[in-house]
């Protein structure tokens, strides 16, 4: 249940990722090399790998939020639908507005949840009532506005972790994008309320694309509907989930998927 | 594979659009970044006339603008007695009350202590000069049973107060910053406290420490009106040498008195302002010392994490 | 008692004097300071205009002349110092020119005072041909407190918690917007904080403006951006120097009390900004 809002257009395009031959390197350190991939729309997507394996370093290549580290270069096509990323999208703002992205550890800015919430559209002429829906609609989204629906304007600090985790989800929800960017969303968060993140994620997954770094091989287990396993670099094997976890093809990943071990 | 012809493949970086808010902090930035080399330049082309005029007089021990002598000899001499002399007062003193301080156990104590003595940094230093002219002046010469009390000696004296501050802030930075693992762990192989900071909390503090002194050093060495109410202003070498009871003139004090009186374009002028290059020169190379010190320790502090 | 334990005695002994001193020192200024200068200061000598070169009357001009020159100074300072953090924290990529930008800061703040009197002397009285103006010795002062106000203002900027900046961009925000949204608003404590340490700095500085901004009788408020002030420092310098005078004397320790407790003011206020306009501070 995508919530309606107003500012996005009816006709969604489409949000299927290819990437094409891509590498990334920091500085003389190449952390991606030449993959290849593809990801659906409308559907969770996993990235699995152990750490190092440059999966963190793809996803923030997919919104671009790399440029601004020193020494970080890419090569090679990223394409979200029609577009490139580096040559379609001249304001790399417009990039990141349309794909969202949800770090590690919750970081809410200081002030209220209402303002956390709209943080992202400062830009755009919004009425009140405009503001009051889509705060609304982005923290139901985001499976939230039970817990705060009471006291939007008590500072978003007083949230528990869990909590702020799914107000940075509601926050990049805001800004109506078409692809959620997941860098490890659980990592810092108690089991429960992973437990509820992950659910959340599902329920997403049928309106957004969504890219999920992980390296809970169990929760990819749970969440993915198709898995990409990436080591050193390089992509291994990738594939749809039951594909993945049950018959995968090289016995690498087996190793991986079953003793969360690899020796590449 | 190398990525060093990763430009040639790749589509160029979209640039920072140049908008004007961009060039505003660019502008502003570049502008207050480059005013330390503009002052340096500033000063180095005023004194240009006098170097080229005056040149290697300026070396002797003469200064004497009505006869076209400028030698600056007296002023640099002054100013390194009186810097020697805060330091020797200052240094021990200050590092001392750091390591006292850091044995206070109690954080809020400890800060409260630590801000008040800081104070002594907040009082302005033509304040000092009037604590050096009332009572300091007068007590070196009932002391020492001098006609003036105004010499080099009160100059050092009252400087070393002025750095103390610094040397005893930033001595107790490094010394707290010493893992408590290292003390720890001395104090339980049995080590006297004296014994505990001399092999494991100095040896990590003293580079913290030593930039300290070079940071205090520069202070003192650019102290102007303290330093001009009490030295005596008279523009001599002592003699002997070692004579702190006797006036005598810095760099700093120089300036001070002198500039108001000098005509802008004149080698006297020029001759003042090269006195002022070379003290600054001096205290920028203190300075950036020190913080190559501190950067160093940090460094390393850094890598002990890790 | 072993060489060991006794040489640790004199270590320790070492220690309390040295406290103890500096103790001592500190409290013997301060009631220097307050015992001379409380028997000078009253209302009348609060807000009278000096006579007799210093030696009657008050400090009113001294005063305002003092506070205009240090408050038009950090009116200058502000833009320029917030800019330079802000370049250095959020726009300068490359290594060279942030150990560039450091290295100036702390050069700036390594040149002795007389240094900045001289070159405002030089450049702006003599070359550019302001004369005496307290407007350009403003602007020295300003020169003075960019260091204290760029530092305070790049570690409030560089203590924000990691990620503030990411999530900012990863919502769609132009760096533009992170910059006035995000990295200013949440290091306003460190502007501030800066501010005031630099301002409680420069309302005491006199060797930076006694050649170019300031004359010692006769001023009072300046009509145009040139023309001098008179200013606490330089008065306290002016009456310091006929010393033999106990009257001139006298008003010196007054004015001194007075500067010495607008630095306090200043002071303070810089105490209070770090603490209260941290928008951090509450989960510290």
């Amino acid at each position: 249940m995508k919530p309606e809002l107003k500012l996005v257009s009816a006709q969604t395009p489409p949000a299927a990722i290819t990437v094409t031959d891509f590498s990334a390197a920091y500085g003389d350190v190449n952390v991606i090399k030449n993959i290849s991939l593809s990801v659906p729309e409308k559907s969770v997507t996993c990235l699995l790998g152990p750490s190092g394996s440059g999966k963190s370093t793809l996803l923030r290549s997919l919104n671009r939020i790399n440029d601004d580290v020193a020494g970080f270069t890419t090569k090679g096509d990223i394409h979200i639908g029609e577009s490139c990323v580096h040559k379609g999208f001249t304001d790399v703002t417009r990039l990141r507005a349309k794909a969202g992205m949800v770090f590690q550890t919750p970081c809410v800015f200081p002030g209220s949840i209402a303002a956390n919430v709209l943080f992202g559209l400062k830009g755009r002429k919004l009425s009140k009532i405009e503001k009051a829906q889509i705060t609304e609609q982005s923290l139901r989204a985001a499976a939230l506005w039970k817990d705060v629906s009471h006291r939007l304007s008590a500072p978003a600090s007083t949230l528990s972790v869990g909590q702020q985790q799914r107000l940075c989800i509601a926050r990049a929800l805001a800004v109506t994008p078409d692809i959620l960017l997941l860098d490890e969303p659980t990592a810092s968060v108690d089991p429960v309320s992973a437990r509820e993140i992950e659910t959340l994620i599902k329920t997403l997954s049928k309106d957004y694309t969504i890219i999920m770094v992980t390296h809970d091989v169990r929760q990819a287990g749970r969440v993915a509907d198709r898995a990409i396993f990436l080591c050193d670099g390089e992509v291994i094997e990738q594939g749809p989930r039951d594909h993945m976890f049950s018959k995968a093809a090289l016995p690498k990943t087996r190793t991986y998927l079953l003793e969360e071990f690899c020796d590449c | 594979m190398s990525f060093a012809d990763a430009a040639a493949v790749m589509p160029p970086r979209p640039r920072a659009r140049r908008d004007s808010f961009t060039l505003w902090i660019t502008g502003s930035a570049w502008l207050s970044a480059s005013l330390a080399g503009l002052i340096l330049l500033t000063l180095a082309v005023q004194s240009a006339p006098a170097i080229r005029q005056a040149g290697g007089t300026m070396l002797s021990v003469q200064w004497l603008p009505s006869a076209g002598q400028y030698g600056i000899i007296p002023m640099v001499f002054g100013s390194l007695v009186v810097m020697a002399i805060a330091m020797t007062i200052a240094l021990p003193v200050g590092v001392m009350a750091a390591v006292q301080l850091s044995q206070i156990k109690s954080l809020k104590t400890r800060r409260f202590v630590k801000a008040l003595l800081e104070g002594l940094a907040g009082i302005p230093s033509i304040v000092y000069g009037l604590i050096g002219v009332s009572f300091l002046s007068v007590f070196v010469a009932d002391i020492f049973d001098l006609q003036t009390g105004r010499v080099i000696f009160t100059a050092g004296l009252l400087l070393s107060v002025m750095i103390l501050p610094t040397i005893l802030t930033l001595s107790e930075d490094a010394i707290s910053a010493v893992p408590n693992a290292l003390t720890q762990n001395a104090a339980a192989l049995g080590l006297y406290r004296f014994e505990i900071f001399r092999s494991a909390v100095l040896p990590s503090a003293a580079p913290h420490i030593l930039g300290a002194g070079l940071l205090a050093l520069g202070r003192a060495l650019g102290e102007t009106m303290a330093v001009m109410l009490i030295i005596g202003s008279l523009d001599r070498l002592p003699s002997p040498l070692w004579n702190v009871l006797s006036s005598g003139q810095t760099i700093t004090s120089k300036l001070g008195r002198e500039v108001g009186e000098s005509a802008f374009g004149s080698v006297h002028f020029s001759a003042l302002i090269f006195s002022a290059l070379i003290l600054v020169i001096i205290t920028l190379s203190l300075t950036i010392a020190a913080q190559i010190l501190f950067a160093r320790r940090a460094k390393t502090i850094g890598l002990l994490h890790v | 008692m072993s060489r060991r334990a006794l040489s640790d005695r004199a270590f320790r002994l070492a220690g309390y004097i040295a406290l103890g001193l500096c103790l001592c020192v500190l409290g013997a200024l301060l009631f220097a300071i307050a015992y001379a200068g409380l028997k000078a200061v009253s209302f009348d000598f609060l807000v009278m205009p000096s006579k007799d070169f210093g030696a009657a009357g008050g400090i009113r001009w001294q005063i305002i002349g003092s506070l205009l020159m240090a408050v038009t100074a950090s009116a200058l300072v502000l833009p320029f110092a917030t800019a330079l953090a802000v370049y250095r924290a959020d726009m300068a990529r490359s290594a060279r020119v942030k150990r560039f930008i450091d290295l100036s800061v702390f050069s700036l703040n390594g040149i002795p005072s007389i240094a900045y009197g001289l070159f405002g002397l030089i450049v702006f009285v003599n070359i550019l041909g302001t004369g005496l103006s307290w407007f350009v010795g403003s602007i020295i002062l300003a020169m003075m407190m960019m260091p204290t106000v760029t530092h305070c203002a790049l570690s409030a900027m560089q203590s924000l918690p990691s990620g503030v900046r990411e999530n900012g961009y990863a919502l769609g925000l132009t760096r533009r917007a992170v910059i006035t949204r995000i990295t200013l608003p949440q290091s306003l404590h460190g502007i501030v904080t800066g501010l005031m340490i630099g301002l409680a700095r420069a309302i005491g500085e006199t060797a930076p403006i006694m050649f170019i901004a300031t004359a010692f009788s006769g001023v009072s408020l300046p009509s145009g951006l040139q023309g001098p002030v008179s200013t606490l420092p330089t008065h306290i310098l002016a009456l310091a120097q006929q010393a033999t005078n106990p009257d001139a004397l006298r008003n010196a320790w007054g004015a001194s009390f007075v500067l010495i407790g607008l630095v306090f003011l200043f002071s303070t206020a810089a105490f209070i900004a770090r603490t209260r306009l941290n928008p951090y501070s509450e989960r510290l």
